[in-house]
């Protein structure tokens, strides 16, 4: 068969056979709308250098960024910010100058037709010297209102068009930045913007969570191994407890964060996003919708809370004056530019339920909060207790043995521990037997860290996010179901702390939490100290 | 290092580790448990001479793919059946928390190479990959024994032919990867992308040219020429002249290009002559004279694209964890290594 006889049929380049999936990006540039933001320097760019420096990007790629300011000297602040903020360091040279040869700015209102034209012609002129097609990636790293105005200038600029499923058709996406929307009716109205006039495979509403390579182990470690997976039911899981703990305060962002809340700003996208990879089924493959489709159904069913129930299900606090790390730090309400009578939550505790056959009866615990006493993201599974305690009147160990406190591993359950971040790895805790006479037992961790296996240069959540977007894989970007699904679920429950003036409790900075969240815990369950 | 009969040296060798890792680290103030992840077992087989630059291999690949590291090597003024040995083993720490890894080098005299893969065999990690690689002029007489215990093998067609290297892994059977090909890929994608949007060309190529300076110590258009032929499905009828899937003939050019700046050996350009849509298609990606770290890339005819690319350098610690890593592309690279072979022998 020739190949002529399969141009058109969607045959692949039988030379690109083997290569790596990431290194065949095909030529393109990257547009980032809001490159004169925080998020352009100190992640953006520096992840688009270590995919330069790790010889993932297409010998024909461009870097444009737009925003509204004047940037005559782009290349040098970009340049500057990535030698700051980089993972790797000292600059390479040559590789940063390799990929300044195709960097260029546009100033302009995002409002403006006239900056649709500039940005046309732009990357017009970078086609013709970089090689990079008509394939454009438009990062969107602005406010959530300026969205809409964007994709519409894009659109009406025919810098976006349809998408076409031919093998060497050019391609457009668009990366859309969290917050995505503040609530459901919000979610909506964007979802409408964007599909007015892009295609839902070309909109990728990034949560950079999904790029951490810990997160997406949780997906490799499931159903990547066959000793785990059997395990993950409500037949051995006693409860799950999920945290995403900072030990941050807010950082000189008191306006912005007393009009959003820990709840809007973690719990509806990070938080929820974690609880789906931990108990979504099995997809049908590792292809982007399949992964997404089992992750709506966990959301679908996620039990609402709504009513009365968010003051039985729910707690919501604010933090007070406290020592995190050793510092003295103020109470949220005496931050700069949050309200002295805030009732904003910087903590959230929810006890859950997911009603599937797998989850059914199993709590979940999720909590998410600023200045705990320490930074912190990880999952912990609690099996079920021993139907049977073979050990309990075993003698003591004849060399008199440990004190009781220790003795006691047998009346501890096993606890599978998944952490994200930092010091990302995974931690069993089972009984062992202590050397000796008699029976005595106690509880060991067996800890497996990332950087002891591959060394702690890992690459950040922006590089892959970036890389698969360029690659046109969505599977750890959000669809338009999930982000609403996730509204669906949150909504009730702001509603519901509103209508019921459900009380906001305190805790001390540096503490882990308010005891009012402890009423969640069901069944003499405790909340863990990582 | 201690030389002593083999089984001999493996009890001691033995109880070394052993005590290694049964004493707690106490770097950091206080006695900690050493902690080990493992990945694999790492065999490196060098020349003698090498040994020093084996030794910084392994020590680089501790940090991305620890387990345990041998260094194996012969030595004809040794007893015969004797084999000298040293154990090294080092912590560092991470967050704290000893993290350990070791490393066996051993010299065999001339009668004990063939115990080397029994030797492994005894000290490799348990539930690991043993990773065998041939360095250059790694001693023949150890060979035998050690690959059948390879669960992959690492080989540089720069230095070892690909008729060498498929005689030595007749069947295939343990898969392989190549620090050649790994060198090699940015060519092998340049060449890719020239029929990215253009794929009926592929079944319409007429003309190759390879060029290279000249003075390698294996033809270095071999291995492009072989992974070209078998993705296309050609037949090599002598070193000028293959057939392609439809019975075409493709001719087959070699250039010496002999450039300042540059070692022997090194690929300096890939000239392709094809025809697309009825109209020529000329495809060229060939060395900067100036800067042979650049490339120009141009299509002229049926296409007319051109652009320059940097060829960037990636040092041989990262070029061995491609090889060990880049999985993917083993089947690839196998068949590119069997039809090399047969474009040699011609």
């Amino acid at each position: 068969m020739s190949f002529s006889e399969n141009v058109g049929s969607g045959e692949e380049n039988p030379l690109r056979e083997g290569m790596p999936d990431e290194r065949t990006v095909r030529p393109a540039s990257v547009v980032i709308f809001g490159a004169s933001g925080d998020l352009t320097r100190r992640k953006l760019l520096p992840a688009v250098y270590n995919l330069a420096l790790s010889r993932l990007l297409p010998g024909g790629f461009a870097v444009v960024g737009v925003a509204r300011r004047p940037k005559p000297e782009f290349g040098q602040e970009m340049r500057d910010a990535v030698a700051k903020f980089s993972r790797r360091k000292p600059l390479d040279e040559a590789t940063w100058s390799e990929l300044e040869k195709g960097m260029a700015y546009v100033q302009g209102d995002f409002n403006d037709p006239a900056t649709y034209t500039r940005l046309a012609a732009e990357l017009g002129r970078l086609e013709v010297e970089r090689g990079t097609g008509q394939n454009r990636v438009f990062y969107l790293a602005v406010a959530p209102a300026e969205v809409p105005a964007i994709v519409r200038g894009l659109c009406d600029a025919k810098l976006v068009v349809p998408p076409s499923d031919a093998p060497d058709a050019s391609y457009q996406r668009v990366v859309v930045e969290k917050p995505f929307g503040e609530d459901l009716a919000s979610a909506r109205a964007l979802n409408k913007d964007l599909l007015a006039c892009l295609d839902e495979r070309q909109i990728y509403r990034i949560d950079h969570y999904l790029g951490k390579e810990t997160v997406q182990n949780l997906l490799v470690f499931r159903f990547g191994n066959t000793i785990f997976e059997p395990l993950w039911t409500r037949q051995h899981v006693s409860h799950v407890q999920i945290t995403v703990a900072e030990e941050l305060g807010v950082e000189g962002r008191g306006k912005f964060y007393d009009q959003t809340g820990i709840t809007r700003d973690i719990v509806q996208n990070h938080a929820l996003q974690i609880l789906t990879m931990v108990t979504m089924e099995p997809p049908s493959s590792w292809d982007a919708d399949a992964v997404r489709d089992e992750k709506v159904k966990v959301l679908r069913a996620l039990r609402p809370i709504r009513g009365h129930e968010v003051l039985e299900k729910t707690v919501r606090a604010q933090y007070t004056a406290g020592t995190v790390r050793g510092d003295r730090v103020p109470g949220y309400r005496e931050e700069p530019d949050v309200d002295p009578n805030s009732k904003t939550e910087t903590y959230v505790a929810m006890a859950l339920r997911i009603d599937s056959f797998r989850w059914g009866g199993v709590p979940f615990y999720l909590r998410s909060g600023k200045r705990l006493a320490k930074r912190c993201a990880e999952v912990a599974l609690h099996f079920k207790p021993l139907p049977h305690r073979l050990f309990r009147d075993a003698p003591h160990s004849l060399d008199g043995g440990p004190p009781p406190s220790i003795r006691r591993g047998e009346d501890e359950p096993n606890v599978l521990v998944v952490r994200i971040q930092p010091d990302e790895g995974i931690a069993l805790r089972f009984a062992t037997k202590v050397p000796g006479g008699g029976m005595t037992m106690r509880n060991v961790a067996m800890d497996f860290r990332y950087g002891t296996a591959f060394g702690s240069s890992t690459p950040e959540a922006y590089e892959r996010l970036i890389l698969d977007a360029m690659r046109g894989d969505a599977t750890l970007f959000t669809r338009a179901d999930e982000v609403e699904a996730q509204w669906g679920f949150i909504d009730p429950i702001l509603a519901g702390w509103r209508d019921h003036d459900a009380p906001v409790a305190t805790y001390e900075a540096g503490s882990w939490g308010p005891r009012e969240a402890d009423r969640l815990l069901v069944h003499g369950d405790k909340w863990r100290k990582p | 290092m201690t030389a002593l009969p083999v089984g001999e040296a493996l009890t001691r060798i033995e109880a070394e580790l052993t005590s290694f890792w049964s004493s707690p680290d106490e770097q950091a103030g206080a006695p900690m448990t050493k902690v080990r992840s493992s990945t694999m077992s790492f065999v490196a087989v060098a020349a003698s001479s090498d040994v020093e630059q084996a030794r910084a291999t392994t020590d680089a690949l501790a940090d991305t793919h620890p387990g345990r590291a041998f260094m194996l090597t012969s030595d004809g003024r040794l007893a015969p059946w004797e084999v000298s040995y040293d154990v090294r083993a080092a912590c560092r720490l991470d967050g704290g928390t000893p993290i350990c890894f070791d490393w066996i080098e051993m010299t065999f005299g001339a009668m004990a190479c063939e115990r080397a893969g029994s030797v492994v065999a005894a000290l490799a990690l348990p539930e690991v990959p043993v990773v065998v690689e041939i360095g250059r002029g790694a001693p023949r007489a150890l060979l035998p024994s050690l690959l059948p215990r390879a669960d992959r093998l690492i080989v540089d067609s720069a230095h070892t032919s690909a008729s060498r290297i498929v005689e030595m892994l007749h069947d295939g059977a343990v898969p392989v990867g190549d620090r050649q090909f790994v060198r090699t890929y940015q060519w092998r994608e340049l060449v890719a992308r020239f029929f990215d949007d253009a794929l009926a060309a592929l079944g319409a190529i007429h003309e190759v040219t390879v060029g290279r300076t000249p003075g390698g110590a294996t033809e270095p258009a071999a291995l492009l020429l072989g992974w070209l032929g078998s993705r296309l499905g050609w037949g090599f009828e002598a070193r000028d002249r293959a057939r392609d899937r439809q019975g075409e003939p493709v001719r087959v050019t070699l250039r010496d290009d002999p450039r300042e700046g540059l070692p022997p050996g090194q690929i300096t350009g890939v000239w392709i002559e094809a025809s697309l849509e009825g109209q020529p298609l000329s495809l060229a990606c060939v060395r900067d004279l100036e800067n042979p770290k650049q490339v120009a890339w141009t299509r002229r005819g049926a296409r007319v694209t051109s652009h320059e690319h940097a060829l960037g350098h990636r040092d041989e610690a990262w070029v061995l964890v491609k090889a060990l890593d880049a999985t993917e592309g083993d089947r690839v690279l196998w068949d590119a290594l069997v039809l090399a072979a047969q474009w040699s022998e011609r």
